[in-house]
C-alpha cells in the first residue's frame, strides 16, 4: 500500500539534550524521519530543544520549536499546529515517555501514534506486562518480582537469591540499576532504584552475570513482513549495560540452529507486543554452557543499537521505519545502496566492532567499575575483515592515546583485579595477561569473556611476539601483521621494544610501501558484494591476498575531505559533527563532491547520504593519509571536527595535503602561547598576564610573577581537560605532579586567573579581506566556568554598547591579523572594565550551531564557501535566507530581531554515582539546550526546564553560599523574597541575609543534628536551591545537599550568576502565569 | 598450514593456505552469503561438485556437531574462506570444522581474500576452478583444469542418492532442549533421493508424514502401484546437486509420476525436474542464489519471507502456461513456487527446510501434507 493520505500534519519528538544514554543517534534517527516524511510531502512539526541537531535546521521540518520537552509545551504545539498524528519512536526515551505520559492524562485524544502503538509501548517498556506476554509465547524469563519499598525488594532478593539484578523502572540508560552481591549492596541500591524511578518501582531479577548477550535489530512493516537487519554479539558478557559494553556484529558464536531460535523468538516477541511497524530492538542472554536463551529486554522504537546496525549495514532503519510508519510495506521501498527492495535481511562481509568511550578522567569520584547503568559518553565503530582487524581499528579510532593494545605496566594481582573487574580498559588488561602468558582457560574464568573472543587476542598476541625488525622488508609478514589490524604506529612500537631501534610510524609506512603492503578500500554494501553497491560508503582493510593495484578512475570531479570529531566526548560533541555536516551541505551547493571521513556510529556525518563518498576509518594519521593519498582531494577541512582533526593539520601539509582554508600554519601559532602573545601584544591587545612551563620550577615561578590564583592547564586540549583554578604553590605542585603524567611532556599553560570577570564568547568568520561576526555571547556563570558549561545568552544582557563594538573590533583585528580563512572563535574576559583576550580557536567552536539557530545564519556553511571560494560577502548572500546580515557595516553582523537566546549545558552527574555536581574548569557537561523567546528571563526559564531544572513561580528557597559570595547574600535574598520566595539558609547565610536585612528561617545542615536541610529536601518542602559551596568550605555536607537536590528533583543553582538569571526567570514566569509559550523557530527568523 | 593454489577458468591464479583434506580438485565455484551454518552448507549434497566461496569472512568458529550434519557425508569439493578459525567455541561443538573437512576429503581453503572472489562471480558468473596442495604451476593448473569435465557433464546424483530405502525417523529439531521430536504421522510419502538434506526429512516428519527415502534409480512403476494401492499418498522430490537437464532418467520417472497423477512436491532441483518434466527446460542463472537472505513474496498471501537459497538453474517464465506461480523472487524476479494447474503437484525453489536460514517458509511442508 502507498503512504497514507489521511494524515496531514506529523509531529515529530526530538530527544533534547545529549545525556548519558541519549547521544546524536536520535539526531541521525530524527533526521531520516524528518527528511523521509518531508519528501512524501506531509507537514512535519518538530520539538527538539537540542540546538545542536541537525534535525532543528530550519529547513528539515516545515515547523521547528525549539523548545523544552514537556507535556504541556507539545500540547501547545499539537492546537497551534493542528497535529493528526505523532512520530515518538525516533527521539528515544525522551520522546516515548512524554508521549506516553500524555496519553495516560489524555491530552491526546484525537491524535495517532505512528510506528508503535501506546498498548504496544506500554507493553514492551512495562515489565509486568512484558513478562506477562513473554510467558504467554512461551519463552524462558529470568525469575523477577517488582517491588515498591525497600522491605518488600529485600524479600524478593532473599527469594531470588544472589547476585540480583535491580532495575529501576521507566529510567533511561539503566538509571538507578545494578547488579548486587549481598544483602547490603543491594539495599543501597533498592533504595537509589525506587527513589531514580518516576512511579517509584524496582524490577529484582535473577542474575545472568557471565552469560552471553546478544541484541537482534529487527524490523516489521503492516502487513506483519519481518526481518533481522543486524544480529550483535556483545563482548563482554551480561552484567554491563549494552551500551557500556564492546560488541561486535554479526553475531560470531552461534550456529545456525541457536542463530534462527533468537530470530524466531525476536519475531514472535515483536508480534505479541503489538510493535505494528518499524524498528525494535531485542536482547537476549545464553547461557554458555547449556544454550538456555532468556530474553531480557525489548525497545519497542528506533535505539542507539539501531543506529549501529544502520552503520553497520548500511540499512538505514530509521528511514525505513518511518516509511513504514506512514503506510509502505517493506517490499515497496527500495534499498538506495543496491537498488533492490528493502525486504531482505542485509549480510555483511567483515566484522564490526563498537568500543564504548568513557570519561571517568573528569568525574574522579565517579565508580568506574562498568554494571547495568551506562556510563559511557560516546562510542566508536571500525570494520575490518577480521575480528582481528576490526577490533585494533577500533581501539585506534577511540582517540584515548592508544594505537593497538598498549603495554600495561600492572602487578599480578592487578591484572586480576582490572579482569575481573567490568572495566573502560578491561580489553587491554586481557591482551597483557595472554601476552604474560595467562591461558585463554584462566582469562575466561575471570572474565567470563567467551573463549573465541580469547582466542583472537592469544593470536595476535602470537602475532605481536613473531615481530622484529627483519619483518619490515618482508612482504608477507608485514601483510599479515597488518592485516591484523596492527597500526604502524603499535608496529613501530613492538619493533623498537624488541630491537631497541626508534622507529617512526613513517619508518613502517614507507617500508610498507615499497614492498607494495597498503590499505586497500571495500564498500559497505548490505549485501556481501552479491550485488553491486551504488552508494560508496567505505572501510579500509590490509588484504590478506596480494592483488593488482586497483585503478582508480580518474576524473575532473573537485572533491574535498571532511575530517569529523570522533567519538562523543565530554568538550567534543555533536555540535561539532553538525558543522561537518553542514561542510557536506555546501560542498554539495558548490557542486564540489564531499568526502566524509569519521568513526562515530551515533552521526548524521555517518550517514551515507549526507556526503558522496564516506569513509568510516579511524581519525589518525595513518588513516586519514592512505585516504588522502587514494583520493587526492582538492582540499581538507580540519577545522570543523574539533580538536581531532585539527592536530593532524600539520602532519597532513608536510604529506602535501590541501588545507582549506585556515593554513597549519596559522593553527601553530595560535596553539603556541609564546608566539601567539608576541602576537597579541603587537596588536596592542591585553590578555591575562602568563607563562608556559614545562618544568614544576619553572610553573612556580611563572605563579609567583603573575600572582595567584591562576589558572593552569596542559596545551592542545579541549574541553578543558585538566584545567584548573589554583590558589597557592601547595595546590599548583599537586597539580603539576599529575598534569605533567597526564599528558606527555608537553608544557602546561599558566594564566592569572580573572575572579568575576564576565565571559563572553565569539564567532566569527573571515576571508582575509572581511571579517562577519556570528554573534557575541554572554556567559551567565561568571569566567572560572568552562565556557562549555556555562550558559550563555545571545545578544549579551548586561554588556555595553561600547565593548561589544570593541570586542567586535578586537576579533576582526585578531581574525585578519593571524590570517583566518573560515571559521574562528574567540573568548574574552570583562574584568574591571578591561577587555582581556582568554582563548582563541581558529576552527568551529561548540557554540556555531547554537548561535546558526538563534541568528538564522548558517556559519559553518557559510564558512566551509569561504575557505573554498574565498568572498565572504557572496558566502554569506548566497546563505542569508532570513535576511539577516548587516552588510553595510564594516565588520559585519546579523541584525537581531528582538529575540533572546539562551544555551544551557547538562550535566551527566545522576548517571554517574559519586560524582559531585559543582563546576569548574574542567568540562563536564555532555550536552546542551536552547530556549528562545522574545525576554531574557523567559529564554533562561525556557533553558532550564528544556535541561529539566524546573523553576518553581514560588514556593521555598535554600539558599547556601560560600565565604567569597556571602557579600551577595542580601542582593539574591531580596530578588527571592520580592517574588514572594520563603527563605530558608543555613547558619552563616542566615545570618548574612538577616545582616542584609532579608528575612529567612535557620536550618540545620546535615552535621548539626536533625531534622535537618536534607530532611526538608527529601520531603518535598524545597522548591529551589541556591547553593554555591565547594568542598573547600564545607565540604561533605555540602556534596549530601546537592546529590539529595539532585535525586529529589529540586531546582538548582550554584553560582550567583545563575541564581540572578533565576529571578529573572520566575518574574518571567509569573508574569506568564507559568506558562512556556512555544513558537517555531522560522518565526523567530522571519 | 600448508599453500595452496587456486586457478579460476577465467585466468586468475590466487595463492592461499590450506586447512582441511590436502590434494588436487576440479569443481565449480560459487559463493554463498550466509552468515551461520556452515556446517550445515558443507554436508548439504546440493554442493556436490562445487567449491564454495563464504562471504561470511570468519569461518569455523562454533566447531561441527552431528546434529548440524544435513548428510551423512560432506559433498562439495572444498569450501573457500577469509579466515578459518582453528580453535572454535560453542557448548554443542564436537569437532572443528578442519576435522571433519579432512574425514571428507574436502579440501579448505583459508586466508585469501573472498570478497575479490565473490566480485569476479557476480560479474564474470559462476565458474570452474582447480585447487591444489601440489601443484602451483600456472599452465600445469590450466591444463589440468581443461582436461577435467564441467560440473554439468558429471552425474553427481549417482554419488550422493542413498544405495538402500529406509524410513526417516526423527521429527524436527527442538532448539530449547537440543533434543529431535518424534511426531506422530499420519501421512506416508516416499522421498526421491537425489542428495536430500535432513531438515527436508524432519520437517516432513515433522508435518505427520512418515518418510520413505528411496534411491533416484527407483522404478516409477513400483511408486506408481504403491500409489495406487494406497500404500502411500504422494512423493516428494528432493534437492540435489548439478545440472537438472543432464538426468534423463528422473525426467522419465517424473513424467510417468505426472502421468499417473501421483500428488508430489518438490524442493529445488524436485522444482526444476517438475518443470523439466512438463517440457520447461531450466536455464543457468549467472551466479546463482545461495545464501539466506533473499526476499520471496508469497503471491497468494502477499506475505515476504526471507529465504534460504541455493540453485543456480531456474524454472522458465513460460512455465505459467501450465502451472501457477506461487511464489518470487523478490531480488530478480525469478519464480520460486509453483503449482500446477491440472495435478495435485506443488514445488518451490527456495528451500523452507532451511538449516541453515530463516524459518518462515516452513508452512510449504504443512501445505504439501494438506494437499495429500
Amino acid at each position: 500500500m502507498p503512504k497514507r493520505t489521511d494524515i496531514h500534519t506529523i509531529l515529530l519528538i526530538g530527544s533534547g539534550p545529549i545525556v548519558i544514554g541519549q547521544a546524536c543517534e536520535f539526531d541521525y534517527s530524527g533526521t531520516q524521519a524528518a527528511k523521509t516524511l518531508k519528501e512524501l510531502g506531509y507537514r512535519v512539526v518538530l520539538i527538539n530543544s537540542n540546538p545542536a541537531t541537525i534535525m532543528t535546521d530550519p529547513e528539515f521540518a516545515d515547523r521547528t520549536y525549539i523548545e523544552p520537552i514537556t507535556e504541556d509545551v507539545i500540547a501547545k504545539i499539537i492546537k497551534q499546529e493542528k497535529v493528526d498524528a505523532i512520530l515518538p519512536t525516533m527521539g528515544g526515551q525522551t520522546a516515548l515517555n512524554v508521549a506516553m505520559s500524555m496519553h495516560d492524562k489524555g491530552m491526546l485524544e484525537g491524535i495517532e501514534f505512528l510506528g508503535a502503538k501506546p498498548d504496544a509501548i506500554k507493553k514492551g517498556e512495562d515489565r509486568h506486562l512484558f513478562n506477562e506476554a513473554m510467558v504467554k509465547i512461551g519463552m524462558d524469563l529470568p525469575k523477577s518480582a517488582n517491588a515498591y519499598s525497600v522491605e518488600e525488594a529485600l524479600k524478593v532478593a532473599k527469594e531470588i537469591g544472589f547476585p540480583v539484578i535491580s532495575r529501576a523502572s521507566f529510567t533511561l540508560a539503566g538509571g538507578g540499576s545494578g547488579v548486587a552481591y549481598n544483602m547490603e549492596e543491594f539495599k543501597e541500591l533498592a533504595k537509589t532504584g525506587i527513589e531514580a524511578s518516576p512511579i517509584n518501582e524496582i524490577e529484582i531479577m535473577e542474575s545472568m552475570l557471565g552469560w552471553k548477550e546478544y541484541e537482534m535489530e529487527v524490523i516489521r512493516d503492516r502487513e506483519d513482513n519481518c526481518i533481522i537487519v543486524c544480529s550483535i554479539e556483545n563482548f563482554d558478557p551480561m552484567g554491563v549495560h549494552t551500551g557500556d559494553s564492546i560488541t561486535v556484529a554479526p553475531a560470531l558464536t552461534l550456529t545456525d540452529k541457536e542463530y534462527q531460535k533468537m530470530r524466531d523468538a525476536s519475531f514472535k516477541i515483536l508480534r505479541e507486543i503489538g510493535v505494528d511497524t518499524g524498528g525494535s530492538n531485542v536482547q537476549f542472554s545464553i547461557n554458555p554452557d547449556t544454550g538456555r536463551m532468556i530474553v531480557i529486554e525489548m525497545n519497542p522504537r528506533v535505539s542507539r543499537s539501531s543506529a549501529l546496525a544502520s552503520k553497520a549495514t548500511g540499512y538505514p532503519i530509521a528511514k525505513v521505519a518511518t516509511l513504514l510508519a506512514v503506510g509502505y510495506t517493506l517490499d515497496e521501498i527500495t534499498n538506495d545502496i543496491t537498488g533492490t527492495p528493502a525486504s531482505f535481511e542485509p549480510v555483511i562481509d567483515y566484522i564490526v566492532t563498537k568500543i564504548p568511550r568513557f570519561t571517568f578522567e573528569k568525574f574522579p569520584n565517579a565508580n568506574s567499575t562498568l554494571t547495568t547503568g551506562m556510563k559511557s559518553v560516546g562510542e566508536v565503530m571500525s570494520m575490518g575483515r577480521t575480528f582481528k582487524e576490526s577490533f585494533q581499528k577500533a581501539l585506534c579510532s577511540l582517540e584515548t592515546g592508544l594505537t593497538g593494545f598498549k603495554s600495561i605496566d600492572c602487578d599480578a594481582d592487578m591484572l586480576v583485579h582490572e579482569i575481573r573487574r567490568p572495566n573502560a580498559e578491561r580489553m587491554l588488561y586481557v591482551y597483557e595477561a595472554l601476552k604474560r602468558g595467562m591461558s585463554v582457560d584462566e582469562v575466561y574464568e575471570l572474565s567470563k569473556i567467551d573463549k573465541w573472543f580469547l582466542y583472537q587476542f592469544e593470536e595476535m598476541v602470537a602475532t605481536q611476539k613473531s615481530m622484529d625488525v627483519t619483518m619490515l622488508t618482508d612482504a608477507q609478514r608485514l601483510r599479515i601483521a597488518k592485516s591484523e589490524g596492527f597500526s604502524d604506529a603499535m608496529i613501530a612500537d613492538i619493533i623498537n621494544k624488541k630491537d631497541g631501534l626508534s622507529l617512526s610510524e613513517n619508518d613502517i609506512y614507507n617500508a610498507r610501501e615499497k614492498v607494495g603492503v597498503t590499505l586497500e578500500y571495500n564498500e559497505v554494501d548490505t549485501c556481501a558484494a552479491e550485488f553491486k553497491a551504488l552508494t560508496p560508503y567505505l572501510y579500509s582493510t590490509t588484504n590478506i591476498t596480494k592483488l593488482p593495484k586497483a585503478e582508480v578512475p580518474a576524473s575532473d570531479d573537485k572533491k574535498v575531505l571532511v575530517i569529523g570529531g570522533g567519538p562523543n566526548r565530554i568538550g567534543q560533541g555533536i555540535e561539532f559533527d553538525y558543522c561537518c555536516v553542514h561542510a557536506a551541505f555546501a560542498l554539495e551547493d558548490m557542486g564540489i563532491k564531499s568526502i566524509m571521513y569519521n568513526c562515530n556510529p551515533e552521526t548524521v556525518s555517518t550517514d551515507y547520504d549526507t556526503s558522496d563518498i564516506l569513509y568510516f576509518e579511524p581519525i589518525d594519521f595513518e588513516h586519514v593519509r592512505s585516504v588522502i593519498e587514494l583520493e587526492k582531494p582538492d582540499g581538507v577541512i580540519v577545522h570543523f571536527g574539533g580538536q581531532t582533526p585539527l592536530k593532524l593539520a600539520k602532519n597532513l601539509t608536510a604529506i602535501g595535503a590541501k588545507i582549506s582554508g585556515t593554513s597549519a600554519k596559522v593553527i601553530d601559532l595560535a596553539e603556541d602561547r609564546e608566539q601567539f602573545s608576541t602576537f597579541i601584544h603587537e596588536l596592542g591587545l591585553k590578555q591575562p598576564d602568563n607563562g608556559t612551563a614545562f618544568a614544576k620550577d619553572e610553573a612556580m615561578a611563572i605563579a609567583n610573577r603573575i600572582g595567584y590564583p591562576v589558572l593552569v592547564r596542559p596545551s592542545f586540549v579541549l574541553g578543558g581537560r585538566g584545567m584548573r583554578t589554583v590558589y597557592n604553590d601547595t595546590e599548583l605542585r599537586t597539580y603539576m605532579d599529575e598534569a605533567v603524567s597526564v599528558s606527555n611532556d608537553a608544557p602546561v599553560l599558566i594564566d592569572k586567573f580573572l575572579d568575576s570577570a564576565i565571559e563572553l564568547d565569539v564567532d566569527a568568520i573571515c576571508d582575509g579581506k572581511d571579517v562577519y561576526i556570528g554573534s557575541v555571547m554572554q556567559h551567565i556563570e561568571e569566567a572560572g566556568i568552562h565556557s562549555g558549561d556555562s550558559a550563555c545568552s545571545l545578544p549579551p544582557v548586561s554588556i555595553s554598547e561600547e565593548l561589544q563594538e570593541q570586542v567586535k573590533e578586537q576579533t576582526a583585528q585578531i581574525a585578519l591579523g593571524l590570517g583566518v580563512i573560515g571559521l574562528l572563535n574567540i573568548q574574552y574576559a570583562i574584568h574591571r572594565g578591561d577587555i582581556y583576550l582568554i582563548e582563541v580557536n581558529p576552527r568551529a567552536s561548540r557554540t556555531v550551531p547554537f548561535v546558526s539557530k538563534a541568528t538564522g545564519v548558517p556559519l559553518a556553511k557559510v564558512a566551509t564557501r569561504v575557505m573554498l571560494q574565498g568572498d565572504l560577502r557572496e558566502a554569506l548572500r548566497y546563505y542569508d535566507t532570513f535576511n539577516v546580515v548587516n552588510f553595510d557595516k564594516k565588520i559585519m553582523e546579523p541584525n537581531l530581531k528582538g529575540h533572546v537566546a539562551v544555551k544551557e549545558a547538562v550535566f551527566p552527574f545522576n548517571k554517574l554515582p559519586g560524582s559531585d555536581l559543582i563546576l569548574g574548569p574542567e568540562m563536564k557537561s555532555t550536552g546542551e539546550v536552547m530556549g528562545i523567546s522574545d525576554s531574557f528571563g523567559m529564554s533562561f526559564a525556557k533553558s532550564q526546564f528544556a535541561s529539566k531544572n524546573y523553576i518553581p513561580p514560588q514556593g521555598k528557597l535554600f539558599i547556601s553560599l560560600t565565604e567569597i559570595d556571602k557579600p551577595y547574600a542580601g542582593e539574591i535574598g531580596k530578588m527571592f523574597v520580592d517574588l514572594g520566595f520563603e527563605i530558608v539558609a543555613t547558619s552563616g547565610t542566615h545570618t548574612a541575609l538577616e545582616q542584609a536585612g532579608v528575612p529567612s528561617t535557620q536550618v540545620l545542615k546535615i552535621s548539626e543534628g536533625r531534622p535537618n536541610i536534607d530532611d526538608m529536601i527529601k520531603n518535598g518542602e524545597i522548591a529551589l536551591a541556591i547553593n554555591t559551596s565547594d568542598n573547600k568550605s564545607s565540604k561533605d555536607d555540602a556534596k549530601t545537599i546537592r546529590q539529595s537536590v539532585l535525586s529529589n528533583n529540586v531546582a538548582y543553582f550554584t553560582t550567583i550568576a545563575a541564581a540572578r538569571a533565576t529571578a529573572l526567570a520566575v518574574k518571567e514566569l509569573r508574569d506568564s502565569g507559568g506558562e512556556l509559550n512555544p513558537r517555531a523557530l522560522q518565526d523567530y527568523l522571519r | 598450514m600448508q599453500k595452496v593454489s587456486l586457478y579460476l577458468e577465467n585466468g586468475i591464479l590466487l595463492e592461499a593456505l590450506s586447512f582441511g583434506a590436502e590434494g588436487t580438485s576440479v569443481g565449480e565455484i560459487v559463493f554463498n552469503t550466509s552468515l551461520t551454518g556452515y556446517q550445515e552448507i558443507v554436508s548439504d549434497p546440493s554442493y556436490a561438485g562445487q567449491f564454495v566461496t563464504f562471504t561470511m569472512p570468519e569461518i569455523g568458529n562454533v566447531g561441527c556437531n552431528e546434529q548440524d550434519m544435513e548428510s551423512k557425508n560432506a559433498h562439495c569439493k572444498g569450501i573457500i574462506v577469509r579466515n578459518y578459525q582453528t580453535r572454535p567455541s560453542n557448548f554443542r561443538s564436537e569437532e572443528t570444522l578442519d576435522t571433519l573437512l579432512k574425514r571428507e576429503g574436502v579440501m579448505g581453503i583459508t586466508n585469501i581474500d573472498t570478497r575479490y572472489i565473490t566480485k569476479i562471480l557476480r560479474d564474470e558468473g559462476s565458474m570452474m576452478m582447480i585447487a591444489s596442495t601440489e601443484v602451483h604451476d600456472k599452465e600445469e593448473l590450466r591444463s589440468i583444469l581443461e582436461s577435467s569435465p564441467r560440473i554439468e557433464d558429471i552425474n553427481y546424483i549417482e554419488q550422493v542418492s542413498t544405495k538402500e530405502s529406509y524410513i526417516h525417523q526423527d521429527g524436527n529439531y527442538d532448539c530449547i532442549n537440543f533434543v529431535y521430536e518424534k511426531p506422530e504421522t499420519t501421512k506416508k510419502i516416499i522421498a526421491l533421493d537425489f542428495g536430500i538434506k535432513r531438515n527436508i526429512l524432519n520437517q516432513l516428519t515433522g508435518a505427520g508424514m512418515q518418510v520413505e527415502v528411496v534411491p533416484n534409480k527407483t522404478s516409477a512403476e513400483s511408486i506408481i502401484s504403491r500409489f495406487e494401492a494406497k500404500d502411500i499418498d504422494g512423493v516428494f522430490l528432493s534437492n540435489g546437486p548439478g545440472d537438472p537437464l543432464i538426468l534423463k532418467e528422473e525426467h522419465e520417472l517424473i513424467r510417468q509420476l505426472i502421468a499417473a497423477k501421483v500428488p508430489m512436491f518438490g524442493i529445488c532441483l524436485g522444482h526444476q525436474l517438475l518443470s523439466i518434466s512438463h517440457g520447461y527446460d531450466t536455464f543457468k542463472l549467472k551466479f546463482g542464489h545461495h545464501g539466506g537472505n533473499h526476499p520471496v513474496k508469497n503471491i497468494v498471501s502477499g506475505a515476504v519471507e526471507i529465504t534460504a537459497q541455493n540453485h543456480n538453474y531456474n524454472v522458465p517464465d513460460n512455465i505459467t502456461e501450465v502451472a501457477t506461480v506461487t511464489h518470487m523472487n523478490l531480488f530478480d524476479n525469478t519464480i520460486e513456487g509453483l503449482r500446477y494447474n491440472d495435478s495435485p503437484i506443488m514445488s518451490v525453489q527456495h528451500h523452507p527446510e532451511s538449516s541453515p536460514g530463516p524459518h518462515e517458509s516452513a508452512y510449504i511442508f504443512t501445505e504439501f501434507a494438506a494437499m495429500l
